[in-house]
């Protein structure tokens, strides 16, 4: 406990010694973490484009043969009412 | 969780917790970074004008020009003040990277500073300024997001 504190003190100490080299080691790390955030973000949004787009052709495709059957029965049904007319 | 918790109770805390994480997160930040972008220029500016008196008359500014020089150090306050001021003045929201980019050269050149006067024994009146600016413009480059924050 003792040595990880002192560690870190020496690190504090080295970088109020040197001022710009502890500036930009902080501020790069900053900006990477939050550029590396949103690169995350972005292509979790993607995925779940991705995702969405392949709920809707399922969709798509049940409707479709939703639609078949439909039209099929009321084939049927026509051929049903041309049959009892003759 | 704890900021839950106390968010969830109806008490002054609460009250206070929601505001200063309003303000922290999601009240924009544009003052702040023109004020920012302001007090560089005019920073650097000085420094570079008067660069050899500051150098011989301060002891605070020594360790300062350590690496580059205190001049140079007056060029990149001016330039990052400068790109920060056209960044928060321009008449659309700039690109995610070119905020990021600009909030980075601040952020450097506050906590540049702020180090630099906390190296002294004991440090300047003035260190307390730089500390809460250069911690505000780590939190800037840290909630920098697409939706311009």
């Amino acid at each position: 406990m003792s040595a990880d504190a002192g560690e870190w003190i020496s690190l504090l100490h080295w970088a109020i010694q040197n001022p710009e080299k502890g500036a930009l080691a902080l501020v790069l790390l900053a900006g990477a973490w939050r550029w590396v955030r949103e690169i995350r973000k972005d292509f979790k949004d993607d995925s779940h484009q991705d995702t969405f787009t392949e709920v809707l052709m399922k969709e798509n495709k049940e409707l479709r043969a939703e639609n078949k059957e439909l039209v099929h029965e009321l084939m049927e049904v026509r051929n049903r009412c041309d049959d009892k007319k003759t | 969780m704890r900021l839950r918790v106390l968010m969830a109770k109806p008490s002054r805390w609460c009250f206070w917790c929601a505001r200063f994480r309003e303000i922290m997160l999601e009240a924009p930040w544009s003052s702040f970074d023109l004020a920012m972008s302001f007090i560089l220029v005019l920073a650097g500016g000085y420094l570079i004008t008067n660069f050899e008196w500051l150098e011989s008359t301060y002891a605070i500014y020594r360790s300062l020009s350590g690496w580059l020089g205190l001049q140079a150090y007056g060029f990149v306050c001016l330039i990052a003040g400068m790109v920060q001021m056209v960044s928060v003045l321009w008449p659309s929201l700039q690109s995610f990277e070119c905020r990021l980019f600009a909030r980075m050269g601040v952020c450097f050149c506050f906590v540049v500073f702020s180090l630099n006067q906390l190296a002294n024994v004991p440090p300047p009146v003035g260190a307390i300024t730089h500390f809460v600016l250069s911690g505000l413009s780590i939190w800037s480059v840290l909630r920098t997001s697409r939706g311009g924050g």
